[in-house]
Order: C-alpha cells, then structure tokens, then sequence
C-alpha cells in the first residue's frame, strides 16, 4: 500500500530537473487562475437581511407543487432541507417564513456584486443562477499575494454584502466552480495537481445529468478518482462525449472559453420607501445614500459627472425629476448633496413619495484638483487656483435660481448700442474700445419719452449737455438704426442717455444712465 | 474691568470703542478718490463689511464711485457680483472703464426679495468673491446684521444701494449721494469709527 503515491503522480517530473523547473515557472505566469465564488444562500439572501435570525425557506415549483428551494440554517437545523415538500417543512418547523424564487433579483444581485468584484480583476463571469469566477492570476502581485485577495473577499462579503459564500482556486474555471459548489475551499496553483485534488468529490457533485449520475453508480463509480482510472475511450462510448467534454475542461485538457463581465455604463440606483414619504427630510436622507453609491461606483471607473438625475415616484401622478447639475465636472457625493439639499428646500411635492431613482450617464475622466500644501494665500495676493471657489458658489446659486438667473456680460464690437453685448457667450477676441462716452446702465428696452415744446420730457425738463452723436448702422440686418445720441441731465441731476430717431417721427428715447 | 467684558470687548468685531478708532483707521481699501479718502475712518472703503449708498434716484455717479476699487478687484482676478441691478450693467462702457468683464457676473433673481438676499449672503461667504453689489430695498430688521456676518466670512465687502433711507441699518458705513455740478456730493450719514459725520464733495467725470 506505501508503493501507490511512487506510482501514481511521480514519473512526470522526475527526468531533467533544470529545464522542467524553468518551463514550469514560465508556465505558472501563463496559467490563468480562477477563483469561484458560489454563493449558497443567495435565493434567500436577495429578500431582505432578515432571514439570518429566523427559520425560512425560498420556495419553487416543482411538477405542481411547491418544493423547498433554498432552506436558512435556522431551518436546516430543524431539518428542513432542499426539495423538501413545504408540507413537510412546515411539519417540521411551523414558524417557517416562506418567499417565493425570484430568478430576475437574482441575477440582479450576481450582475452587482460582478460590478463590486472588479475592484479585484477585469475578467469576472458571471455563472447563473448563484456563482461568480474571477481570473486573478494578474491581480496577484498587486494585492500582495493570494490570501491577501482572498482576505479582502472575506471581509467584504461578509461585513458589506453580508452573504454567506464558498471559494475556491484553481487553474481553470470549471474546477474551481466544482470545488466551490462542494464546499471545498482548496487553491491548486499548478494544474498537475488537479486530478489528485478532484479526485476525492463524490460523482453526485457533477453538475451532469441525473440519469448518466445514476449509469455512473450502478457501474461502481462513486468519486471522481474511480473516474480517472476509467478508459477514455469506454467513457466517451458509454455516457456520451458531454461527460468526457466536461472532465477535459475541468482539468484544462482543452480551452474553455468564457465571456467576460462588462460593467453597465450607466449608474441607476433605485429606493422603495417601505411607506409612503410626506417629508423632503427623510428622502434627501434616502438620496445621500444613493449617491454614495454613486460615489463608490464613480471611484470605481475613475469617471466623474456633470450631472445626475433624481426621479421621485408617486402612486396616481407622473414621476417628479430632479436635475442636479455641476458646472465642474466632480464625483464628490457631499457637493452634490448640498446641491440636492437646494432643489429639495424649493420643491413642493405633488403626493407623497413611494420610490426614489437615481441614474447618471455621460462620464468623463476625472482629473483631480491640486490643492495648496502649504497655506492658503493672504487675501490681498491674487487668487489664481481659486477659481473652484466661485465655481461651487455659482452652483449653489444655480440649482436654486436656476439657469436663467446668472449671467455674464461681455462686450462686441457693433456700433448699434443694444447689439453691442452679449449675455453668457464667451467673446473669444475683445472688442476694440469705443471712443466714444457709454453709460454703465442701459434700459433693456429704449423708453420713450414724451415731448413737450418739441423737447424731451421726463417728470420735468431735460436739458442736453453733449451731442449730438450719430450713430447710423445695421441697415444691413434688417435692424436697421439710424440715431442722434445725446448726453443730458433731468431736474433732478440724474444724467441720462437719449437719442432722436432719425426716422419720422423722430421720437425721444431714454437709452441709458451714466451712473 | 471685568475679564468677561473684556474678552467681548477685544474679540468680538461688531462691538468697537470709540477710543479704539484708531485700529479702523489702518484698515480701509483706498477709495481712488482723494476727497473722499480723507473723510472716511480708515482712509478708504470699509474692509469686511456692509456699506450702504442711498441714492435718491439712479444715473448720479454711484457705480463711478465704485470704479476704481471694482478695476482692483478684477486686476487681482477676483469676482464682482452683480445681484438685481436695475439696469443691464452695459459691458462696454464698463470694460471702457477698465473692469475686466471676465470676472463679472450677475444675479438676476426672480423678484424675490427672500432669494436675492439668500444671493447676498451666499456671494460675501464665498473668498473668491470680493465685492458683492446688490439692489434693495425694503430689507427686514437685521438682515442687514447677518450679511455684515457673512462679509467678515468671505473677506469681502458688500455694497447696498437704495433709494430710501432706513435710519436703523447696522451698515458699517452709510452715504447719501446728491446730485451736484461736476460729480456728487457725498454725505457720511454713519461711518463705523468716526464720530464725524460730514459732507464732502467728489469730482467725478461722468461723461
């Protein structure tokens, strides 16, 4: 009995130790490693939190009945256990708290947690209905080894997620799902050392087909090691090439090809209030947490937003939609926070709230700001990097005035006095400086004003001091003016800008104040 | 003198003693005229407070006051906010006037007193912003307290014009301009450091 293990694994690697040992560690770089993450519990786990604390059981519909799908430990400890007739688990445990098998929020939950996972690796796929395989051979020396990914796994799964969960690594993917299902959290880095370590699982784990399970059986095959030392050619002929198709990928005979995770490119979060919500207090509470989320997600691509949208949902009205838009592109959850806070203070809700959504699209890079390190520069020096400044105090203005609200105001080169302006463009080249004296004020619309002994009015007599200046332009657009400005003072010492149209009837206008 | 007293006393910016008028007169920004720059405490505008201007009517040479402390602010590449003006700030005319209009921005909120005041305050908090000048009137009983907080926030000076003259403001300063010849005459209703309440007449070349 002491001879088998000289026998059996031996002879491959005792000839020509140095070039085998070189190859090998080539090797070992090119091999892929996979971790599996099956996730046991995850029918029962997508309900609610609670279910860890009390007996209950996920149930499906098997040939019109309803079968037990998924059992807590609560409930297995009383001996329910999985394809059990409700009837009976009910019999066994009468506190039992039954959920019908949501296959939809199920995958939901293995599509967010392979969006959580790539924190770890790029290469994640997801195998529904409760497992996940994540290739870290590259991600091995980042972390620091393995057991240091492994670790953070742990932690996270079981503090943040809160799932229970089997893993397993191993050279390929199919083994490593086979562990995992089993419950066998090996790591076989080489996979030489595949068969040995498969070989132990009982043929009942292999996710195959009843029947062939049952032909295995029968022929005295009990584990995967009574497998291997059938002949090849036997198998393929008794069970069909599925099982010998199967064995050749578990053991990285031939490739298995798998399609990889691709993250969503777009964030969509969404809350379902428990109760219907009367006050703004409790939803803007409700709305930092998603964006949190948002936060970790943005951090996560390295992107950054210039704007995310909230929808408030209501029973028998049109969801609301809230715009929190940035001038500076960021992905800091607490700005936009004070930016919601500014649009909530202002909203009235129509009726109370069920739900709350928030989705963001459109992502950019995101480049940091660099900050002083040393102190902040005394106020009388100018303020060069402190643009930022302005930038979140104009937002603030924004998201509760709106956009129309703000504006700049720069000058273009046209003689008419009305076109002369623009309102929140960018002038790309300045304007050559009029000669001439302009007022600081100028009416949106000329005012008329009315005569009197063929002079101009306004509540008393107008006296012209300067002028007058003809300004005659824009015949060419349409618009055309044709006008004698003049500089005067009213009697009450205001100096004032007005002009004669030029046209019949050459009315008086008030165009401006010098102020 | 009792400690307690004391310590509000000497920390405390919105209590100042009369024989402290010393200390305001180091801190004034230079108003670019000169004589007006004699007659205000401290040489010049009030730093890191409220001022108010009452005018009678508007187009009498109260933004030309202004205009050299706003070419300043915008040489520094600081910001100059604009919150209600009355008319259409004309761009032109003020770059003429050497204010660099990158650096401008105006407010105009929807004729709500509760907003613009919101505006004000949010605008004095705020470090890159330097001068804030805001259009009001009938403003509730201490507002005006609150904006003078807000401006010793953000460093930064705040400027009030009205057209009516409220007797009880806790401005720093508060002038009333007259229409005179060749400029405006400049009366001192309230100069937070002085005691010396005059007139004084200020060349201005309005056109």
């Amino acid at each position: 009995m002491t001879k088998s293990p000289v026998v059996l694994p031996l002879p491959l690697s005792l000839p020509s130790e140095v070039p085998q040992s070189a190859s090998k560690a080539e090797a070992e770089i090119l091999q892929p490693l996979w971790l599996a993450l099956v996730f046991p519990k995850l029918a029962l786990e997508v309900h609610d939190g609670q279910q860890r604390d009390i007996p209950a059981v996920v149930v499906k519909e098997y040939k019109g009945r309803s079968v037990v799908h998924t059992a807590s430990r609560l409930a297995e400890v009383q001996g329910v256990s999985a394809d059990m007739p409700i009837n009976a688990a009910y019999a066994l445990c009468p506190g039992l708290k039954v959920y019908p098998v949501n296959d939809q929020s199920q995958l939901q939950r293995l599509q967010q947690l392979a969006a959580w996972a790539e924190q770890f690796t790029s290469r994640i796929n997801v195998q529904p209905p409760q497992a996940l395989l994540l290739e870290v051979r590259g991600s091995v020396r980042l972390f620091g080894g393995l057991s240091a990914i492994q670790g953070q796994i742990r932690q996270q799964l079981t503090e943040q997620w809160r799932h229970s969960f089997h893993s397993a690594v191993t050279p390929t993917p199919m083994a490593s799902l086979l562990l995992a299902f089993c419950g066998q959290g090996d790591v076989v880095q080489n996979k030489q050392h595949l068969r040995s370590v498969l070989g132990r699982l009982s043929v009942n784990s292999l996710p195959i087909g009843f029947k062939t399970k049952q032909q295995l059986r029968n022929t005295g095959v009990r584990s995967l090691r009574d497998v291997w030392r059938l002949p090849r050619e036997g198998l393929a002929r008794r069970f069909g090439p599925e099982l010998i198709n199967y064995l050749d990928r578990t053991l990285g005979l031939i490739p298995d090809p798998l399609n990889f995770f691709t993250s969503p490119d777009e964030f969509e979060a969404f809350y379902e209030f428990p109760m219907e919500v009367y006050s703004t207090d409790l939803l803007f509470n409700v709305a930092g947490q998603l964006l949190q989320q948002l936060a970790i997600f943005l951090r996560q691509r390295d992107v950054c937003i210039n704007q995310c949208q909230f929808q408030l949902y209501h029973d028998m009205h049109t969801a609301t939609d809230i715009i929190v838009g940035v001038r500076q592109a960021t992905r800091d959850h607490q700005h936009l926070a004070t930016l919601l806070e500014e649009h909530l203070n202002r909203l009235s809700l129509k009726a109370p709230v069920k739900g709350i959504k928030l989705t963001a699209k459109d992502f950019m890079l995101f480049s940091p700001q660099d900050f002083s390190l040393f102190l902040e520069p005394a106020l009388d020096q100018p303020l060069t990097g402190r643009e930022s400044d302005i930038g979140s105090l104009l937002e603030q203005l924004q998201a509760r005035m709106g956009r129309d609200a703000i504006k700049t105001i720069h000058s273009v080169a046209d003689h008419r006095p009305e076109y002369a302006y623009r309102v929140n463009e960018t002038v790309a080249a300045k304007s050559e400086h009029i000669k001439q004296q302009r007022p600081f004020w100028l009416l949106p619309e000329p005012r008329l004003l009315p005569q009197k002994n063929h002079q101009p009015w306004l509540q008393g007599p107008v006296t012209l001091i300067k002028g007058p200046e003809r300004i005659q332009a824009g015949w060419w657009s349409g618009r055309d003016v044709r006008r004698d400005y003049y500089i005067a003072v009213d009697n009450k010492g205001s100096h004032l800008w007005i002009y004669q149209e030029l046209n019949e009837p050459c009315q008086w206008y008030l165009h401006g104040l010098f102020a | 003198m009792n400690s307690q007293l004391q310590t509000l006393l000497e920390n405390n910016p919105r209590v100042w003693r009369a024989k402290d008028a010393g200390r305001y007169l180091m801190t004034g920004t230079p108003t670019g005229h000169p004589q007006l720059d004699a007659t205000l405490p401290g040489g010049g505008w009030p730093v890191n407070a409220i001022m108010e201007m009452v005018a009678p009517q508007w187009g009498m040479g109260e933004l030309q006051l202004l205009l050299p402390l706003m070419r300043t602010i915008t040489q520094q590449k600081r910001w100059i906010l604009w919150i209600s003006p009355p008319y259409i700030p004309y761009a032109p005319a003020l770059e003429r006037a050497g204010i660099d209009m990158d650096y401008v921005i105006v407010i105009q909120p929807d004729n709500s007193c509760k907003d613009a005041l919101w505006s004000i305050e949010k605008a004095l908090q705020a470090r890159a912003c330097a001068l804030v000048l805001a259009w009001l009137d009938g403003l509730p009983n201490g507002v005006i307290r609150r904006l003078q907080l807000a401006a010793e926030t953000g460093h930064s000076l705040g400027v009030l014009f009205r057209q009516r003259n409220d007797e009880h403001s806790s401005a720093a300063l508060r002038l009333h301009l007259h229409p005179s010849e060749k400029g405006v005459q400049v009366e001192v209703l309230k100069a937070r450091g002085t005691h010396r309440y005059c007139s004084v007449h200020v060349n201005l070349q309005l056109h």
